[in-house]
């Protein structure tokens, strides 16, 4: 039954995943706080689940041509140096504070994006 | 600093001639950077992001991809998703190589994020990217808030 549940929340935090919109947020939400799984376990899920979710939205954003290539590429290549350097540095330092500027971070965007002129 | 040949030249007829440097060079005023530049300078962030807190790479990306960019909206956000699957499969990889992963509880997300994801690429086309801004605008601020605490 549990299951069943879990593939539901999946399905509809793969929908804004799939927009990319943040839907692994709400997912992390619901494992730690609805199902009581561990934040670490959580996180490692919500990266696994990212892929297939991925994989069936963007064939759909490619034939639809919205993928634009050159910052696709671009991205993934800064993406992919600083990513590695930061996963062993994550290892020895405590990312607390900066857990912390990117939650102040977040809040601001996230007021701009959400009353955002409709033209801008 | 204009020259004095160049003022000569200018004085009296002030429409139709070029000041003798280009605007853009004038003091004050910003270098632009080139879009690859900013490209991997946005990818780069997102990967200390994903790197040090295992999440939040996304949620740069496509405010950057949008107002530095100059990506259309909806365009930075499936571009977005292309760019965390890349950066994902490494950190998966990663994750599963030395921690192991529980197959029986992680296999119903799985499942559910195929069949979103999918339903998600069907959907995109009929729905507005001005309400998918204020829809990441709130989740933005879900995950802020989750950040703090």
């Amino acid at each position: 039954m549990n299951a069943l549940w879990d593939a539901l929340a999946g399905t509809l935090t793969g929908v804004l995943s799939g927009w990319g919109v943040g839907g692994g947020t709400l997912l992390t939400v619901y494992m730690v706080m609805l199902r009581g799984i561990a934040q670490q376990t959580a996180q490692g899920i919500n990266l696994l689940y990212f892929l297939p979710c991925a994989g069936g939205a963007l064939t759909g954003h490619i034939k639809n041509k919205r993928i634009d290539w050159k910052a696709a590429k671009f991205c993934i290549l800064g993406g992919l140096l600083t990513g590695v350097i930061c996963a062993f540095l994550a290892q020895k330092t405590d990312a607390a504070w900066l857990r912390r500027l990117f939650g102040v971070l977040l809040l601001y965007v996230g007021f701009t994006e959400l009353f955002h002129k409709r033209d801008s | 600093m204009a020259s004095p040949v160049a003022s000569k030249t200018l004085r009296g007829r002030p429409t139709n001639i070029k000041p003798p440097f280009p605007e853009k060079l004038s003091p004050g005023r910003v270098v632009f950077l080139r879009r690859e530049t900013k490209f991997l300078i946005t990818g780069g962030l997102a990967g200390v992001l994903n790197g040090l807190l295992g999440t939040g790479g996304g949620l740069a990306l496509v405010p950057l991809l949008i107002r530095w960019g100059k990506l259309d909206d909806k365009t930075a956000m499936s571009t977005s998703v292309l760019v965390i699957a890349v950066l994902s499969l490494l950190s998966a990889g990663v994750y599963v190589w030395k921690g192991g992963m529980n197959w029986t509880l992680a296999w119903p997300f799985l499942v559910g994020g195929l069949i979103g994801g999918v339903a998600a690429g069907l959907l995109f086309k009929k729905i507005r990217g001005d309400f998918l801004r204020r829809l990441f605008g709130a989740l933005l601020l879900a995950g802020g808030v989750r950040m703090l605490f």
